[in-house]
């Protein structure tokens, strides 16, 4: 029964990752984009695609799974890498570079990318991380437009 | 030595003088019964990598190449803050983990003097190595040389594996006691 579980969770993950997160550019992109699946409200992902395929039990499994994962690698990266990362992440919105780096400053968005089962102290070095991180990108100028 | 003596057994004093004015608080219980807390609810010291990280080489390194000198002290400052976060949780959990074996122990039948004098020389090791590090991780930031931070490390390292032996004891004192109870 467990096995079974875990066998369709691994297929939805498989999934996700072959039709959506290979798509997107940069771990920070993919961990903005499976954030944005949650509804902040009830804590639940909600993918309509995956749902209909694996079933929203599965779908929540595979979402919450791939969250974490993300996380954890954007975690274990040097401060250099998480600046590129950042780079990338920028760029993929397509909005102004300055615009982007003051609104994450501001308004600390970065803090809803947590897990929700991340410990306090582990959620606290991720948002240091992107601070420092925002800083070190705004003290080098941009590539020209 | 003597002083060494001293001072060694001053400090062992103070730290029991410490538990058992801390006796029966409701710290590290499961209510106001001052129960002792199940297994599953134990608490775990954090995870030495995230230590590892706040002491991190390269990320200086980098921050040390960002043109504004603004992105190293933010670096060293934050990272200060983490890393004595970190050590502050290690000997908090650490010191719940006691309060709670000390709790199951007054009701046990078995105990194991040996493993319960080792359990209070692992603790008494923790909390001075804590306080150590607590002052080297404060002159974090102005000291920042290779040696300092492997010394840091180190002592991490010890500070580490000194929670999560007291973990690991008591969880398996606990399974004993469970497994004891269950037999008879």
């Amino acid at each position: 029964m467990k096995t079974d579980i875990l066998a369709d969770r691994d297929a939805a993950i498989r999934d996700l990752e072959d039709r959506t997160l290979v798509n997107l550019q940069g771990h920070l992109t993919r961990l903005v984009y499976i954030s944005s699946t949650r509804d902040y409200n009830t804590g639940d992902y909600q993918h309509a695609g995956l749902a209909d395929r694996f079933g929203p039990e599965t779908a929540q499994r595979a979402l919450e799974y791939c969250h974490r994962l993300v996380f954890d690698e954007l975690l274990a990266m040097d401060l250099a890498e998480l600046v590129r990362q950042l780079t990338l992440y920028i760029e993929t919105t397509g909005a102004e570079r300055e615009k982007v780096l003051d609104a994450w400053r501001r308004l600390q968005a970065y803090r809803l990318l947590v897990p929700a089962e991340c410990d306090d102290l582990t959620a606290d070095l991720f948002a240091s991380n992107v601070k420092i991180a925002l800083e070190a990108l705004r003290a080098e100028p941009g590539p020209p437009q | 030595m003597d002083l060494a003596i001293i001072s060694g057994s001053a400090a062992v004093l103070l730290i029991l003088l410490l538990m058992m004015r801390n006796r029966g608080t409701a710290v590290g219980t499961s209510g106001a019964s001052g129960a002792p807390l199940e297994v599953e609810d134990l608490p775990r010291p954090p995870s030495r990598a995230i230590l590892g990280r706040c002491l991190s080489l390269e990320d200086i390194r980098f921050a040390a190449t960002v043109r504004s000198p603004e992105v190293l002290r933010l670096l060293l400052c934050e990272r200060r803050r983490l890393a004595l976060r970190w050590l502050r949780l290690t000997r908090t959990e650490s010191g719940r983990l006691l309060r709670s074996h000390l709790r199951a122990a007054r009701h046990a039948q078995n105990l194991q003097p040996a493993q319960e004098f080792r359990l209070l020389f692992d603790y008494t090791s923790l909390v001075l190595i804590y306080h150590f590090l607590a002052i080297l991780v404060r002159f974090y930031g102005p000291i920042r040389t290779v040696g300092f931070l492997r010394l840091a490390h180190s002592l991490s390292h010890v500070l580490a594996n000194l929670g999560g032996h007291i973990a690991d004891t008591v969880v398996e004192t606990r399974l004993g006691a469970t497994s004891a109870v269950g037999v008879r």
